[in-house]
């Protein structure tokens, strides 16, 4: 053997240790945060579907402006800031969030108010459940549920694991070309370990583009030195970086707000057609009111809009932010990258796909471990048991609870107090839940009956949704509803999807003697059937 | 629907795979480029892929939207290919018409 070869013999099996220790510790929390994340490219599509009173045709961004502000002055005239969202193809309605003038006897600075949400046509309010809706998977995938700051540096701390596990099995694997299109089914760990290979390598571009814009995003968080050296306050870093705000005070002196309309129209002529996505009114009535105008980033790779701010008594432009340099449009089209706002239905939809290969990766690999380490007729040790029972709590029962919570917003009744908090509440209690309870259950049954309950939540779905709603799967089709029939389609394929992992998680012996698997599946399979069903 | 690029990348792949012994399917198909032929042809049908998502979906974007949509393909192929193999060379020729004539539409 000579020097070099041996040389990269250590150089390969260090890295596959390092693959195989980082990607284990991280493995089950990256599979949530890949799961979360991937039902997140459809976030507006989500919270559409979980509010299903609201059918709303869309509204030009002027009109929507022009009905949310004259709603404003109809309700509170005279807060401090309006922050208008304005409706885009993939949010039909106005949502607003008032700022109430600062009380000066009380201390504390008063909150925000609950989001106001109007139709963009009359301005008149909506009534719809409450509800999180697709921002709780959002939510979830970087903060995983847990106080601030913690679940994002966890967050944080998995995706760099996740990066070092990507690089690291790079390295270590020694096949890729030669691998590049092997898949074979029904070879136990040999069919782990190409799964694993090929949903890793096939969408390799993907997986390490999204993990490191991921933990990009949060840059400012993790890596805050840089800043602190340079800058006495944060907020002064993000004056430099984009601009002062407005935040001025009100003069006291009373003056008409001057129509919103022209304003969109200039910001839009500026912004050669680009549309307008917020509106930040600041001291409405005032002499010294501004309005800000930002640009919406769903026609483009940077995620950070441009902005134009008007005086709101003259009408005249003040000010615009000033165009970024090199690096804050690098950060800004890494955020665009990873978030996708700018990608229209059919990269959506390769965004989703690629999102459920990073998932596959994951899970395989975790189910990797568990198979490489597997001997037939030996006691399984402690630590095989345990990865073995959290691959089950979060690959078999994870999606259950994501079923879960679309479930309770379609059961818990639409005007219960606190409904929002218990939908989400629905999520982890099914998902720990069952979880427990498939530790009652040998393994192998563990694995089919949870996958077959994941299965059988979301093949619920569109039943239920037809039960409880008038937008049930044949109204849909008959009235062209493509995001509910899109909806109940996708629910039923991932149904078809888990249903097909737990029937085959049905078939597979542990370790039978080579000649004879293929007879002892086929024998078994009657009875197998009958458990799942 | 700019699914051309995907079309065109999964028949690019799956030309590819023609050019690796171990995957030309047996018995062999109706038609079987060589494997240099078929190695060269995925190559320019990946260049051919990539043209078409600039043209359909702009610079930047078309670049994601390639390397995006042949990832794809590339999944779809090797669970074809898996599968039922001849299925997935015959689906690479039928996808790659579709393409051609959406591409003309």
């Amino acid at each position: 053997m000579s020097k070099a070869f041996s040389g990269e013999m250590r150089l390969r099996q260090s890295m596959a240790w390092i693959h195989t220790w980082l990607g284990l510790l991280a493995g089950w929390i990256l599979f949530a945060m890949f799961l979360t994340g991937t039902a997140s490219y459809f976030r507006p599509e989500i919270t559409q579907w979980m509010q299903p009173e609201l059918r709303l045709a869309p509204v030009a961004p002027r009109r929507a402006a022009e009905t949310a502000v004259a709603h404003m002055q109809a309700t509170s005239p005279d807060d401090q800031q309006w922050f208008i969202y304005l409706p885009n193809d993939r949010t039909p309605e106005t949502r607003i969030f008032a700022m109430p003038k600062p009380d000066p006897g009380a201390k504390e600075p008063k909150n925000r108010s609950a989001e106001i949400k109007l139709d963009p046509a009359t301005g008149a309010a909506l009534n719809a459940r409450d509800t999180c809706g697709g921002e709780h998977f959002y939510r979830f995938h970087f903060q995983l549920q847990l106080p601030h700051p913690w679940g994002r540096w966890l967050a944080g701390l998995c995706a760099i694991f996740m990066l070092a596990a990507i690089l690291s099995g790079v390295i270590t694997h020694k096949r890729i070309f030669a691998d590049f299109f092997t898949l074979r089914w029904k070879k136990g760990q040999r069919s782990w370990l190409d799964t694993h290979n090929v949903s890793a390598v096939l969408a390799l571009p993907f997986h390490a583009m999204i993990t490191y814009t991921g933990l990009i995003a949060l840059i400012v968080m993790y890596m805050p030195w840089p800043i602190a050296a340079n800058y006495a306050k944060h907020a002064d870093f993000y004056a430099d970086a984009y601009g002062r705000e407005a935040d001025g005070d009100a003069s006291g002196k009373p003056a008409a707000l001057k129509p919103i309309g022209p304003m969109v129209d200039a910001a839009s002529r500026q912004w050669q057609g680009g549309r307008p996505r917020t509106i930040v009114i600041r001291n409405p009535n005032d002499s010294a009111a501004t309005v800000t105008i930002l640009r919406s980033g769903a026609d483009r790779l940077n995620a950070r809009g441009e902005s134009i701010t008007y005086s709101g008594a003259t009408g005249a432009k003040l000010s615009q932010s000033s165009p970024p340099g090199a690096a804050l449009t690098t950060a800004g089209v890494m955020l665009g990258l990873h978030l996708g706002n700018f990608a229209g239905p059919v990269l959506r939809w390769t965004y989703f796909l690629l999102g459920l290969t990073g998932t596959a990766m994951v899970g395989t690999g975790s189910l990797l471990w568990t198979a490489k380490r597997r001997k037939p007729g030996a006691k399984p040790f402690f630590g095989f048991r345990l990865v073995e029972r959290l691959n089950i709590a979060t690959i078999a029962c994870l999606p259950a609870g994501m079923a879960a919570f679309l479930l309770a917003n379609r059961l818990i009744p639409a005007g219960l107090e606190g409904r929002a908090a218990l939908e989400v509440s629905a999520m982890f209690w099914t998902w720990f839940g069952l979880a427990a309870l498939t530790l009652l259950r040998p393994v192998r049954c563990a694995w089919v009956e949870g996958l077959a309950l994941s299965a059988a939540a979301f093949a619920a779905l569109p039943l239920v949704n037809m039960v409880m709603t008038d937008r049930g799967l044949f109204t849909s089709i008959a009235s062209g509803d493509w995001l509910f029939l899109s909806f109940d389609g996708a629910m039923l394929a991932i149904a078809a999807l888990l249903g097909f992992g737990s029937w085959r998680a049905a078939q597979v012996r542990v370790a039978p003697p080579r000649r004879q698997r293929k007879a002892a599946a086929a024998e078994f399979r009657p009875k197998e059937l009958l458990d799942v069903a | 629907m700019s699914l051309e690029p995907g079309l065109i990348s999964y028949a690019a792949l799956a030309s590819l795979a023609l050019s690796v012994m171990k995957h030309r399917p047996t018995p062999a198909l109706a038609f079987m480029p060589l494997p240099t032929m078929a190695r060269v042809t995925g190559w320019l049908l990946l260049a051919v892929a990539l043209l078409l998502s600039l043209w359909r979906f702009g610079g930047p974007q078309g670049v994601v939207a390639w390397i995006g949509q042949t990832c794809v393909a590339g999944a779809v192929f090797v669970l074809m290919l898996s599968w039922r193999s001849h299925a997935a060379f015959t689906l690479a020729v039928v996808g790659f018409f579709v393409a051609v004539a959406m591409a003309f539409a």
